[in-house]
């Protein structure tokens, strides 16, 4: 179904290091995707995979001593990374729009919700009163709420209702781009999955394609359409979900999966032993190696890169292609 | 059969004070009973959102709070009575492992610190090569190799890491009961099933009661016998984990159970209309605190709350969907846990 619709957003060898006093950490390093307008991906990785990282630097919002080393970020067509600050400010909300992390808590609290809307509108035209008053009105029907709450302060609103407004103010201009980093993280349960399905429906409603960040295999699984594995700065496995969560191919992903408590029936709980390495001078290879089961000589000395593998994935590992599939635990 | 820690139609109101004019009190737990037993160590879940009370139930069992009323106990004395020989043999036999392994650690010692700190307070070693071989041993247990953990700095180690140091710790004490809160909610998921795997084990193998207190039913259900599940201070319903996971009673309990999020692509989400579970409801209800929100509410919900009904001999729900069943004869809700 996806496959006619247009490109929207290319990222290729993309790198975002940290600069310290004893070297860089390469928290992003060589990251290669694309999406496809109204395509929904989901990036998964534990704390320190860069999946923030490259969230917020591919808008180029990140700070210091973050810097981008190379790579290119075409949105529909132009480089976010060649663009001269007044351009990028126009594409910045216009096509390309960020739900923070912990987006409840990145509302003013002294402003009202209508403000917080109008803000991002007015810093993109020069709409009248009652243009702007009807896309307000429009930006929170569109995320499942009153047209009075705009009057309302953030903390008159439960937790829910903010990340709700966060929604509005993220998609008011019809953006082709969502990158939403862990929209729902602070969220109970049942305030999650309404959240998640209101996103979905704002994004198929607006034709848009979303970059969903997170750590919960659950909440990916649930929502997206292609997932992409972070793994100490690199995408290790990129691929359709449906064919990830059957037939992992990356060992990480595959000890990652199986780490997933089940709902369905109680077993032995497993986790993934040793712990991801530090990124700062990482030694040359596999960044997973220590803690692979595969691993093999290869592995400690020759860093793999993406190939296809069947059946649908792209995936960092020098199994392949020697193997068709991820062989049994040795 | 004999209790080991006991909670008796304990109730926690919050405010209610003010010198001029008298705030509504806030109810963070509404007549909760239930006891731990000494000779049949289980886990045990207290599964809730934010606002169900659990956290509160927490600092109750610690004692770090004084209930509004009801009774507390451990080894049948109350907690608010304890001699101080008593409160140091409840201090040591009962074991907290908080949510945030960043926040209980002081960064300017060596993670040797919280290991020594409960040997010498509880003596718990006659020697020091003793306490060392304690530590070992007990570092040992949760999966950690001492030479790579001791001497070292807190921010030298990981959440993961801190977290296991925290079993360490509660373990060297040679508890009862282990009161988890929220012990892996930070933790990264490929870390999270290897800290609970250890709790399990401890569990099994060393007898230690272990009362989980999570918002995670998945988790919950995985290493836990029987599950409470609290709405707003009140249990909504109680029983082994096997039922209220796969055949929930209570309409909350379904509604948490089929938000669960879960990695299986057959299982999806639908977009069927959701109850705002969240704020103040739009109508009081004198009855079930959950009825503004119930999709099967009736008008009974609202004037009276529901009794303990009793569908099975493994569960309670507080419901009147289950009004042809008996109701619980106690308020103890461990009536129909299921031992092991």
């Amino acid at each position: 179904m996806t496959a006619a619709l247009a490109e929207v957003l290319r990222v290729e060898d993309f790198a975002v290091h940290y600069r310290t006093p004893r070297g860089p950490v390469k928290a992003v390093d060589g990251v290669t995707f694309s999406l496809r307008a109204g395509e929904r991906l989901g990036l998964i990785g534990e704390s320190g995979s860069g999946k923030t990282t490259m969230g917020t630097a591919l808008m180029r919002l990140h700070r210091p001593p973050a810097h981008i080393v190379r790579g290119r970020v075409l949105l529909n067509g132009r480089d976010l990374l060649a663009l001269s600050q007044r351009e990028l400010d126009a594409m910045r909300l216009g096509e390309i729009a960020l739900v923070p992390q912990g987006a409840m808590n990145a509302l003013n609290p002294v402003m009202r919700i209508r403000d917080q809307i109008e803000d991002g509108i007015l810093a993109h035209g020069t709409p009248t009163r009652q243009e702007l008053a009807e896309r307000v009105a429009q930006a929170l029907a569109r995320v499942g709420l009153q047209a009075d709450l705009a009057d309302r302060y953030p903390h008159e609103l439960s937790g829910g209702q903010k990340q709700r407004v966060a929604l509005a103010i993220a998609t008011v201009l019809n953006p082709s781009v969502i990158v939403a980093d862990e929209p729902t993280s602070a969220l109970d349960v049942v305030v999650q999955r309404q959240v998640m399905l209101t996103l979905g429906q704002v994004q198929q409603g607006i034709g848009a394609a979303v970059i969903l960040i997170g750590h919960d295999m659950g909440l990916i699984a649930q929502f997206a359409d292609t997932v992409g594995v972070l793994y100490a700065g690199k995408l290790v496995e990129y691929g359709p979900i449906d064919d990830v969560l059957d037939a992992p191919r990356h060992p990480y992903t595959r000890m990652l999966v199986d780490s997933l408590p089940s709902l369905e029936a109680k077993r032995e709980l497993r986790g993934i032993p040793g712990l991801p390495p530090p990124l700062l001078n990482l030694p040359p290879g596999c960044p997973f190696a220590p803690r692979c089961p595969y691993a093999f000589a290869r592995c400690q000395d020759e860093t793999p890169l993406p190939q296809v593998v069947p059946p649908g994935q792209r995936v960092a590992c020098h199994l392949y292609p020697t193997h068709a599939e991820l062989p049994v635990l040795p | 059969m004999s209790a080991l820690l006991e909670l008796k139609d304990v109730t926690k109101t919050y405010g209610g004070g003010g010198l001029l004019r008298k705030r509504p009190a806030v109810v963070a737990l509404d007549n909760v009973s239930f006891t731990i037993e000494d000779d049949n160590p289980t886990i045990t879940a207290i599964a809730g959102e934010s606002g169900s009370g659990k956290t509160t139930l927490a600092h109750l069992l610690l004692g770090h709070i004084d209930q509004t009323k009801g009774i507390v106990r451990y080894r049948g004395q109350e907690l608010s009575r304890m001699t101080a020989d008593e409160r140091l043999r409840f201090r040591r036999e009962v074991q907290p492992i908080f949510q945030d392994p960043f926040a209980a650690f002081n960064p300017f010692y060596r993670i040797d610190h919280v290991l020594t700190m409960p040997i010498k307070r509880f003596k718990l070693a006659g020697s020091a090569v003793e306490g060392q071989r304690l530590i070992v041993e007990a570092l040992e247990m949760v999966g950690l190799r001492p030479r790579e953990t001791l001497g070292r700095f807190p921010h030298q180690l990981s959440g993961g890491q801190r977290q296991r140091i925290m079993v360490a710790r509660a373990l060297l004490c040679r508890p009862r009961v282990i009161l988890a809160d929220e012990p892996v909610s930070m933790v990264d998921a490929s870390l999270r099933a290897t800290i609970l795997a250890s709790l399990q084990q401890l569990n099994r193998d060393l007898g230690i009661s272990v009362i989980y207190i999570t918002h995670d039913l998945t988790t919950a259900y995985q290493i836990s016998d029987n599950i409470v599940v609290l709405y707003r201070g009140s249990v909504a319903e109680a029983g082994s984990a096997e039922r209220v996971i796969h055949d929930p009673k209570h309409p909350y309990t379904r509604l948490l159970v089929s938000s669960i999020p879960v990695p299986d692509r057959r299982r999806r989400w639908t977009g069927e209309h959701l109850p705002d579970t969240e704020g103040p409801a739009a109508r009081t209800s004198l009855g079930c605190k959950f009825a503004a929100r119930c999709p099967n509410a009736m008008d009974m919900c609202w004037s009276n709350p529901p009794p303990p009904y009793r569908p099975d001999e493994h569960r309670v729900a507080s419901c009147f969907l289950h009004r042809d069943s008996p109701v619980l004869e106690s308020t103890d809700v461990s009536a129909v846990f299921m031992g092991r």
